[in-house]
């Protein structure tokens, strides 16, 4: 029997190999020397490696056909945004892990396969990849979170996590079982093909709600979102903001392509059931981050309640609006991951801030945790010279251009309601302390000028947010597949 | 120094808000230093404004100074500000209120001074920016960007119960101005959608023609946004809330609440936009107006906290205001906008005397206080000039305000110019009977008599003193430079009105048509 290997064009998946490989070369290097530095230095580079891979991608268009791996400006946009992603968690939690008892040899491994995880998922063409993707991230995070093995807050997070992710993923399975079974195929191309044919058949119908159920667990939508509060209080921080800021960016922009791109979704049969969604994520979030005391369960809710917030896009699903929903990721993967990243390098030893209490008069001992914290809370309650403000802009004027006044307004109200708890996180910082004021500790350098930069890229893009929308507009147009 | 090539305007925004940055990332450990350099940028900027006084032309009712860039092309927003005889004094006015708010607050002990000083500047910038600003986003962010400082410096520095009231100033501020924010962006697309172009350009935006089944909603959100600001009497609580905890040196007091936005941006932005919308609720706004003002007095009369006593006397001087503004007349609008510059002076300068009889007496419940004058001579001496300011004695700054407004009230109707000028002899009851009350009545047995001004504080003082008395005396200055303006505004509002009956009315039917097009084949709205 004659066995044709199929041409195999490298360069495509470039980048995640070069991350999968020098994920498997710090493991190595920690089995053989121990030392953290070591592996930390070699997973940089690594990630440091691949974006100049995605760089070399810039412009390329691979045919459908080919590849079971998409490469457009919309991959390129994320794969840079959840390598950057990476990099800012790792500097971040350089110090924070040395503190808190975190075996670095593994962990640092273990944030370029998730990494991997979410660059495969976001240019998938196959639901068996996607599949793959998925469960890499996930299992990937299940062990961060899981990451200090001394905490008992850490282990029971991980466990919830991986119990809620496991029934997802079998959603998510089944799903693309009975898909598969109306269309016979994985191809999401063909898919599409099938469900635009003819009339579509009932199971694919579950099928594909069956899918949206596991996708919505992973990036937390209301009513799927019980796990997203206890796992983020209980993992250590700087996961926690990759979690917010990586892994459910990546879940949320392959939904959009979900809806956009490949599979084009039948989008009208599902506008009732998402409108409630983002409604419901919205309120649930925000009116539960107002009862919080912790302040990682506050960020929590509140993304939640960003996910309601990106939800809108997928609601709306015209150009603007998925401009907006890339916009808003970006923006929200910035923002969520360095205000975690300052909860994270504002821990006291191993202890970390979490009750709201502990962060009053913090202003006047770390100055520059408290402002880039105020920023990221600008930012994320959306008032104007933020990034956030830009985000919301966007997204509210397409919901309003579109026609979905109520939708905008229910928005709106959310984000007054949402200044409450953000303003009131600042103020407590900013309160003049009573008495002899805490004495200032010197945290690492590393994290706090990773923070800075975080808190100016937040400032700038508030500012003068042209050239990030030029390249928003580009990356969606490699996804707008005419919808309407 | 050469300052006549100067983008004057973005130096007058930017200035202090680079101060501020400044003191933020800079000086946050050095409290004399950041004071020193708030103060001097804030002399700087009366500086400048008093220099584009003098280059303004007062002939000329359009927008000068204009500078105009691109600012996110993507958008069509653009970095656009301007300058005509309407915002010409508010920014005058801001300018000279924050030095004098820095001045009041100059011995003010505590720590975190530094970030004090550095909020004030930002809420200049925030301000100066809202008076400025030609472009609807532009004007948005200012609007929006002010409230944070104002947060702050009530929120960190403010009194006892200073939680619930930034509370309420958020909620009702934020919330009405995200409203706002929705019926900004209808406006922009409709404006794309009869134009083809994206813009949030005002000169471009006005007349506009809206839907009529969309007009409401989106004038209403407008005016809600600006009445909560003005504040106009349903939405004025948060007000004396704010006013009560706020920190009591009466800096924040003279100048983030007392320089009326609100009322400003209902001129700018409410009337030339939805000149309709304005026209036909008229009667209802004034109505409105009248009760702020009748009411405001009457709640005034009432208290026995001397900060709230004045901020109720605001509530209903802003009704006056509002009046002025909705009986369209040159008159009308004239005596607003001086009496906005006039309320400024005097209530800043009754706030600024009840700041220093807190710091001597520790109190502001005027059942404990009493006898004043005895000790303190100087002190009474400004408290009574401020007094008599405010309630409108002929030669002194609100005087003419009031004037006009009832000259333009009268005008339109006898029933409004009654009711406004019974208010005035109410308001001199309730002032003259808290000077009574504070300054004469016997005095409760005190250990040691309180002492009286300081030089700094006679001079801080003395310079609003003498402006209430030159523009009082010879209001000229002012009104040269306002009637052009109004008259220009009334113009735009009437004629605007006019052609709505016609040409637009038919366009807005064809939207409403297009519209319902796009409805039915998108069900699910």
């Amino acid at each position: 029997m004659e066995m044709t290997l199929p041409f195999v064009n490298l360069g495509t998946i470039m980048p995640q190999i070069i991350v999968a490989f020098f994920a498997m070369a710090a493991l190595m290097v920690d089995a053989f020397y121990r030392n953290t530095r070591y592996v930390f230095a070699v997973s940089i580079l690594g990630l440091a490696l691949a974006l100049y891979a995605v760089y070399m991608q810039c412009g390329l268009v691979i045919p459908p056909e080919e590849s079971m791996v998409a490469i457009n400006s919309y991959t390129v946009f994320f794969n840079v945004i959840f390598l950057l992603v990476a990099a800012v968690t790792m500097f971040l939690s350089l110090s924070y892990a040395d503190l808190t008892g975190i075996d670095g040899g593994k962990y640092y491994p273990l944030i370029l396969l998730a990494t991997l995880g979410m660059m495969l998922l976001i240019s998938s063409r196959d639901m068996l990849l996607m599949f793959l993707a998925i469960e890499l991230l996930s299992i990937s995070s299940y062990i961060l979170v899981a990451s200090q093995r001394d905490r008992w807050m850490s282990n029971e997070a991980a466990i919830k996590y991986m119990l809620t992710g496991a029934f997802a993923s079998a959603f998510l399975l089944f799903g693309i079982a009975l898909v598969f079974g109306a269309t016979g195929t994985m191809d999401f191309m063909k898919i599409k093909q099938a469900l635009s044919d003819g009339p579509v058949l009932f199971h694919a119908q579950i099928g594909l709600a069956m899918m949206l159920v596991g996708l919505g667990f992973k990036v937390a939508m209301v009513p799927f979102h019980m796990w997203a509060p206890d796992v983020y209080e209980g993992a250590p921080t700087p996961i926690s903001g990759f979690l917010s800021a990586g892994s459910k960016v990546a879940v949320f922009a392959f939904l959009l392509r979900l809806f956009a791109d490949p599979f084009a979704v039948p989008h009208a049969d599902w506008i009732a059931v998402l409108w409630w969604i983002s409604v419901l994520s919205m309120v649930v979030g925000n009116v539960s981050a107002l009862l919080q005391k912790s302040v990682k369960r506050m960020l929590a809710y509140s993304s939640i309640a960003h996910v309601g917030y990106m939800l809108m896009a997928l609601v709306i699903l015209d150009t603007r609006a998925m401009e907006a929903a890339v916009l808003y990721m970006a923006v929200y993967a910035i923002t969520g991951l360095a205000a975690f990243g300052c909860v994270a390098c504002l821990s006291k030893g191993p202890e970390e801030r979490l009750d709201i209490q502990d962060y009053t008069a913090l202003a006047y001992s770390h100055p520059v945790q408290a402002g880039v914290l105020s920023v990221c809370l600008l930012s994320l309650a959306g008032i104007p010279l933020t990034a956030g403000f830009i985000g919301k802009f966007y997204l509210f004027g397409a919901a309003v251009n579109a026609g979905f006044v109520g939708l905008a307004v229910i928005g709106v109200l959310n984000s007054a309601v949402s200044l409450y708890y953000y303003m009131g996180l600042m103020l407590k910082m900013y309160t003049a302390p009573e008495g002899v004021g805490e004495i200032a500790v010197t945290s690492p350098m590393a994290g706090r000028l990773v923070l800075i930069v975080l808190g100016l890229a937040i400032l700038i893009l508030g500012i003068y947010p042209s050239p990030v929308l030029g390249f928003v507009k580009v990356a969606v147009a490699a996804i707008a597949s005419p919808v309407m | 120094m050469d300052v006549s090539s100067w983008p004057i305007l973005s130096v007058l925004i930017l200035l202090p808000a680079a101060g501020a940055v400044f003191i933020f990332v800079v000086l946050q450990q050095n409290e004399f230093l950041s004071k020193l350099l708030a103060f001097l940028i804030s002399v700087e900027t009366v500086v400048l404004a008093v220099f584009l006084f003098r280059r303004f032309d007062p002939a000329d009712g359009e927008m000068q100074f204009v500078e105009k860039m691109d600012w996110i092309p993507e958008f069509g927003a653009s970095y656009h500000v301007g300058v005509d005889g309407i915002s010409l004094f508010m920014v005058m006015i801001t300018t000279v209120m924050v030095t004098l708010a820095m001045l009041s607050s100059w011995d003010q002990k505590g720590r975190g001074q530094a970030l004090f000083y550095g909020f004030l500047l930002l809420l200049e910038a925030g301000l100066i920016g809202i008076f400025l600003a030609m472009d609807l986003l532009l004007f948005y962010v200012f609007w929006e960007v002010m409230l944070i400082p104002m947060y702050f410096l009530i929120g960190v520095w403010g009194g006892a119960n200073r939680r619930y009231a930034t509370l309420k100033l958020i909620i009702y501020t934020m919330g009405a101005s995200l409203l706002m924010l929705v019926a900004i962006l209808a406006l922009y697309f409709y404006h794309h959608a009869q134009v083809g172009e994206y813009t949030f350009d005002i000169t471009k935006l006005y007349g506009t023609p809206i839907p009529p089944e969309v007009l409401l909603p989106m004038a209403l959100a407008f005016f809600v946004a600006f009445a909560v600001k003005s504040p106009l009497f349903p939405f004025h609580t948060w007000l004396t809330d704010a006013h009560a905890e706020a920190p009591v040196s009466g800096a924040v007091d003279i100048t983030g609440l007392l320089i009326k936005t609100g009322a400003y941006a209902l001129l700018r932005f409410l009337l030339p936009l939805f000149p309709e919308f304005s026209m036909s609720f008229a009667p209802i706004v004034v109505a409105m107006a009248l009760i702020a003002n009748l009411y405001g007095a009457m709640l005034a009369a009432a208290q026995n906290d001397l900060k709230r006593l004045i901020a109720y006397a605001s509530v209903s001087h802003v009704g006056l205001v509002i009046l002025g503004i909705f009986v369209f007349n040159v008159q009308g609008i004239d005596g607003a906008v001086f009496m906005m510059v006039s309320i400024a002076l005097c209530s800043g300068g009754l706030f600024m005397v009840v700041g220093m009889i807190y710091k001597r007496s520790g109190t502001k419940d005027i059942s404990q206080l009493g006898g004043l004058w005895k000790d303190m001579p100087v002190l009474a001496g400004f408290f009574m000039f401020f007094v008599v300011a405010s309630v409108g004695l002929p030669g002194l700054s609100n005087f003419v305000g009031e004037f006009l407004i009832f000259v333009g009230a009268f005008k339109v109707s006898v029933l409004y110019g009654v009711v406004a000028a019974f208010v005035m002899v109410l308001t001199a009851v309730y002032l003259l009977w808290m000077f009574w009350r504070v300054m004469l009545e016997k005095a409760p047995e005190r250990a040691t008599p309180w002492r009286d001004l300081s030089m700094a504080e006679t001079v801080t003082l003395t310079i609003p003193a003498i402006i209430v008395v030159v523009i009082g005396v010879y209001p000229k200055i002012l009104l040269d430079r306002i009637e052009p303006s109004a008259l220009k505004l009334l113009g735009q509002v009437k004629k605007e009105t006019a052609q709505m009956d016609d040409l637009g009315r038919w366009k807005s039917l064809r939207l409403v048509e297009r519209l319902k097009e796009v409805k039915r084949d998108k069900p699910w709205r």
